[in-house]
């Protein structure tokens, strides 16, 4: 679990997110240092309950972590699931482009560290291996849900990504 | 065709009078040349020769008139030749560029702006010398040439003929020379447009440049481009100088001649003196016309080759007419019939195939399909951007390709995806297509009013960019001290009302507290400048600034902090690959990341209070620039943050003591000058990091505008915000609105919608809808979708598949019978 207090021993706010970036899966396998111009190159937020963090269908332009509270996935109107810190949602978006398939709404008073793909994605391309490592993690990540959804026996009607 | 015009029909069209006035200057110029040659003659021999003073003063007095009249009247020749060469290429450019914009778009997609750009401006330019000088150069050196031979002969017939001699050979050596240095010019300016062409491409697409730090590689290309231009130009000059050294060798080999023929007959009482200098005179008097004709002959022949080469390339016919002739324009009902309508691509792809569609008068139509499936290249059909290749596409019974621009553009409505933006203010851009159609003098139009205007923008969901503009203006309080006045009686209201509610999304100016969002420098100064242009970060240059950071000591201490910010941010930036975005919210400017690093290197030498002058200054720089709620790689110790309050405190009475300054101190009854109108009203500054805390201040800030009778002059400032350049300034959802209101304005009959709201946040995009539904039975529709959830109240939905229609209808039989788009619907 990532924590989001800023601590009192004088931690900047690039140390802070340095923290929330290394608990990310995918993030797991960059270097220091990358890790470092990443953290350096995230953005803050805070959001107030009830209030929108990205709606279903608006472009989707990179990640969101949560440092702390809660944020609901809402699909037309209906909650599906929640976001909670130490949570991502959107780590396809640091690679490519889509469209969000679910709103994310904030439940409490909730801080998020937004990973831009204008941002990130240059410095991955930058370090070739850093961004197939990246890929690497997102891909298992991708298969570990497909697996899951298969086990669990989706609608066999509805595409998936495994089944393509 | 204006391509097709020969450069010497320009010449004369719309230039007779001019012509036939220089040609009047010409002759009497070449009268008046003769007669100092005449005049020198007697002035030796009559003058000098009899010891007459009075005749010699007599003599000069009349050469002294002579010359000068000779030089007043060439100076207006050269002032005409001017003159008619401008107004020449002026025509000749606005005929161009008229031509140019009525070509075919696929032309466009073949050339780069720069390509037209330099053929516009450039290469046409040169060609005005020509088009000024033809018809004077070649009459006044040809008059010039048989009155100076004439009077050569007149001379003495032997030592003209012999100094004639030479001027055979030049007219055969210096074509053939000229024949290459065309060639080398053809290829000049090939070479020229070429590069023209790739710095139009760069410009355009810098964004990706920068994105994908493409510096170096556009460098290199740029380079190679470069070092092409560079060839060819020396291999023009070669040729070119060629020609002059050619000229200079033969005009030098006259005097040769007749010094050794003229002053043998001289010596031997052949040939008087006088007349042996007259003769030297005029035959040296020769040479200038001759040269200028040589000169003429090279700029002829290198305005051909221009004025060919930019004619070839825009010689292309329009599809379409521009406006109707002979007939009214069309007023349609908005029906649209495609039968069998096909486009292929000139390297034989269907795009689209054996399309057959109706859509009747006030319809809507969806298009949906998957990416690649035909559905913009259709809508671009019908708004007759692609001229179909097979079958048959009518509006309202008239078929496409016969249709004027001007038909269709008064008749249909398309809004791209990416639509262009065009420089200027938000107004310009709304009302461009109602600027085209009063100066079409298109027949029953109106403009539209503000009221029309305001209602279209909120029918888009661009009121509430339009009022953010307009709130983020900077106005002059001398200029317009009423408004000033209001939005500081707003100033108050907002305090009273909303001050603890806005805590956490406004940074309220407070004396008494440290702004987070404002620079070190900012803090201490806790004010802004009345001149918009200066910045704090200049304040390091300030004598009076330094003298008080030096007064209170916080000089040593901001250099302290300084190296401490440079020591943790240094290391970041060289790591990380160089694009904008690492400086977005840099305290180190990209441009001085190498004097950091460099300080950053002393700093692991030498103890801080060792460091040079130079480094401690930049230090004391960076932390002046230091903005704690901005900068992320160090926090900023409270207790400096104490000092600066102290310091704030102290700074109005050191500025007052040391002389006036343009400094503008933030007080709550005072209006700033260089702040947005939101700023003074706020007091304060929005809080970045504040998930839609732009929204809340703005739609309180509205009500008050709104309870002040003061809206409508923020929309007025709103409107005339500048978009900047192709609209940089504007987001893709505001220039997606801007495009929607000002296609929505025109109220044609029909529109065709190419994901024309994409880039529209959800309640945009509903607002769009809901505009839709209104105009249904009224304006015919057709739009290419993209997001399927927002195609259900359509009347019919066509859906595409590979450059085929392969399903149509409404959208619950089509859900219902479970085919292509049931299944886009699930996958999307």
């Amino acid at each position: 679990m990532i924590s989001s207090e800023q601590s009192e021993t004088h931690e900047c706010e690039l140390d802070c997110n340095l923290r929330v970036l290394r608990d990310l899966p995918f993030f797991s396998g960059l270097p220091q240092e990358l890790l470092r111009v990443m953290a350096y190159l995230c953005e803050r937020e805070t959001f107030a309950p009830g209030q929108a963090v990205f709606e279903e269908g608006q472009l989707a332009e990179g990640a969101v972590a949560v440092i702390g509270g809660s944020m609901a996935i809402e699909r037309e109107g209906r909650k599906v699931g929640a976001v909670t810190t130490g949570m991502c949602a959107g780590g396809l978006a640091l690679l490519g482009h889509y469209r969000w398939l679910y709103t994310l709404r904030a439940e409490s008073e909730t801080d998020c560290l937004f990973l831009l793909r204008r941002r990130l994605l240059p410095q991955l391309v930058a370090q070739p291996a850093s961004l197939s490592a990246v890929a690497r993690e997102l891909v298992e990540s991708v298969v570990f849900w497909d697996l899951q959804r298969l086990e669990r026996g989706a609608d066999g009607d509805m595409y998936g990504p495994g089944l393509l | 065709m204006v391509t097709r015009r020969t450069l010497y029909s320009w010449v004369l069209k719309k230039n007779v009078r001019w012509q036939l006035l220089l040609v009047l200057l010409v002759v009497v110029t070449v009268g008046i040349r003769v007669a100092p040659l005449e005049l020198q003659k007697r002035i030796v021999n009559q003058a000098i020769g009899l010891g007459d003073m009075d005749l010699l003063v007599f003599y000069c007095l009349l050469f002294l008139a002579s010359v000068l009249t000779a030089s007043t009247l060439k100076f207006c020749i050269n002032l005409l030749q001017a003159y008619i060469g401008q107004r020449t290429l002026k025509r000749m450019r606005t005929s161009l560029y008229e031509h140019i914009l009525s070509l075919p778009l696929s032309f466009f997609r073949t050339i780069q702006p720069g390509q037209v750009i330099n053929s516009l401006i450039n290469e046409l330019a040169s060609i005005s010398g020509f088009v000024g000088s033809a018809v004077s150069v070649p009459l006044i050196n040809v008059c010039t040439l048989l009155a100076m031979g004439g009077y050569l002969f007149y001379l003495n017939p032997l030592l003209a003929g012999l100094s004639f001699v030479i001027y055979p050979l030049q007219i055969i050596v210096v074509p053939r020379l000229q024949k290459r240095a065309n060639e080398a010019n053809r290829h000049r300016v090939n070479v020229s447009r070429a590069i023209s062409g790739s710095i139009g491409e760069v410009i355009t697409g810098v964004h990706e440049v920068h994105g994908h730090a493409g510096f170096g590689l556009e460098n290199e290309k740029f380079s190679g481009q470069a070092g092409q231009l560079l060839q060819a130009n020396v291999r023009m000059n070669a040729y070119r100088y060629g020609i002059k050294f050619a000229n200079n060798f033969f005009e030098h080999l006259g005097p040769f001649i007749l010094f050794l023929v003229g002053g043998s007959m001289t010596i031997r009482g052949l040939f008087d003196l006088g007349a042996l200098v007259a003769f030297l005179s005029a035959y040296s008097s020769l040479s200038e016309p001759w040269r200028e004709m040589m000169d003429f002959y090279q700029l002829k022949e290198d305005s051909q080759v221009r004025y060919k080469n930019v004619m070839a390339a825009f010689d292309l016919a329009p599809e379409h007419r521009l406006v109707p002739v002979d007939r009214d324009l069309y007023r349609f009902r908005g029906e649209i019939e495609l039968r069998s309508v096909s486009f292929r691509t000139p390297e034989g792809a269907r795009l689209i195939e054996d399309i057959n569609l109706h859509v009747r008068p006030g319809e809507m139509v969806a298009l949906v399909g998957y990416s690649g499936s035909g559905k913009s290249t259709l809508a671009k059909v019908v708004a007759q951007l692609m001229p179909y290749t097979e079958g048959q596409a009518q509006l309202d019974g008239h078929d496409i390709r016969d249709l004027t621009k001007l038909d269709v553009a008064e008749n249909l409505g398309m809004v791209p995806q990416h639509p262009f933006i065009f420089s200027g203010t938000v107004r310009d851009n709304l009302l461009y297509a109602s600027h085209s159609s009063a100066v079409n003098r298109v027949p029953g139009f109106t403009p539209p009013d503000l009221d029309r205007v305001i209602e279209v923008v909120q029918q888009v969901g661009l009121f509430a960019d339009i009022l953010k503009f307009g709130s983020q203006a900077v106005i002059s309080p001398a200029e317009r001290p009423e408004l000033a006045e209001r939005f500081l009686a707003m100033r108050r209201l907002f305090r009273e009302r909303f001050e603890a509610g806005f805590e956490g999304d406004i940074e309220f100016f407070d004396p008494k507290r440290y702004l987070d969002f404002g620079s070190i420098a900012q803090n201490i100064v806790f004010g802004d400048f009345t001149d918009r242009l200066a910045r704090f970060e200049d304040a390091i240059r300030n004598k009076r600034f330094l003298a008080f950071l030096d007064q209170t000591g916080l000089d040593r201490i901001l250099v302290d902090f300084g190296a401490v910010v440079a020591a943790a941010t240094i290391p970041i930036l060289r790591y990380a690959a160089q694009t904008p975005e690492l400086y977005a919210d840099s305290p180190i400017a990209r441009e001085d990341m190498d004097e950091y690093a460099q300080v950053v290197a002393e700093m692991a030498t030498r103890s801080e209070t060792e460091l040079k002058a130079a480094s401690r200054s930049l230090l004391l720089r960076l932390a002046l620039k230091f903005v704690p709620g901005r900068h992320k790689t160090v926090r900023m110790p409270e207790q400096l943050k104490e000092r600066i309050l102290l310091a704030r405190a102290e700074f109005p009475e050191h500025l007052a003591r040391s002389g006036p300054s343009t400094l503008q101190f933030y007080k709550a009854d005072r209006y700033i000058e260089s702040r947005s109108i939101r700023d003074n009203i706020l007091f304060g500054q929005p809080r970045p990091g504040r998930g839609g805390a732009l929204e809340r201040i703005s739609q309180q800030l509205i009500q008050l505008l709104i309870e002040e009778g003061v809206l409508e002059s923020i929309v007025e400032l709103g409107f005339e915000f500048q978009v900047g350049s192709m609209g940089e300034y504007l987001s893709g959802g505001q220039r997606q609105k801007i495009a929607l209101a000002r296609v929505f304005l025109k109220q044609p009959a029909i529109y065709v919608l190419d994901e024309a709201t994409s880039a529209l946040d959800n309640a945009s995009q509903a607002r769009v809808q809901n505009f839709l539904r209104t105009v249904r039975g009224k304006h015919t529709v057709i739009s290419v979708v993209h997001r399927l959830d927002t195609v259900s109240h359509y009347d019919r939905i066509v859906v595409m598949k590979a450059g085929k229609i392969v399903e149509s209808g409404p959208y619950d039989e089509l859900m219902a019978a479970k085919g292509v788009l049931h299944d886009l619907v699930g996958t999307v």
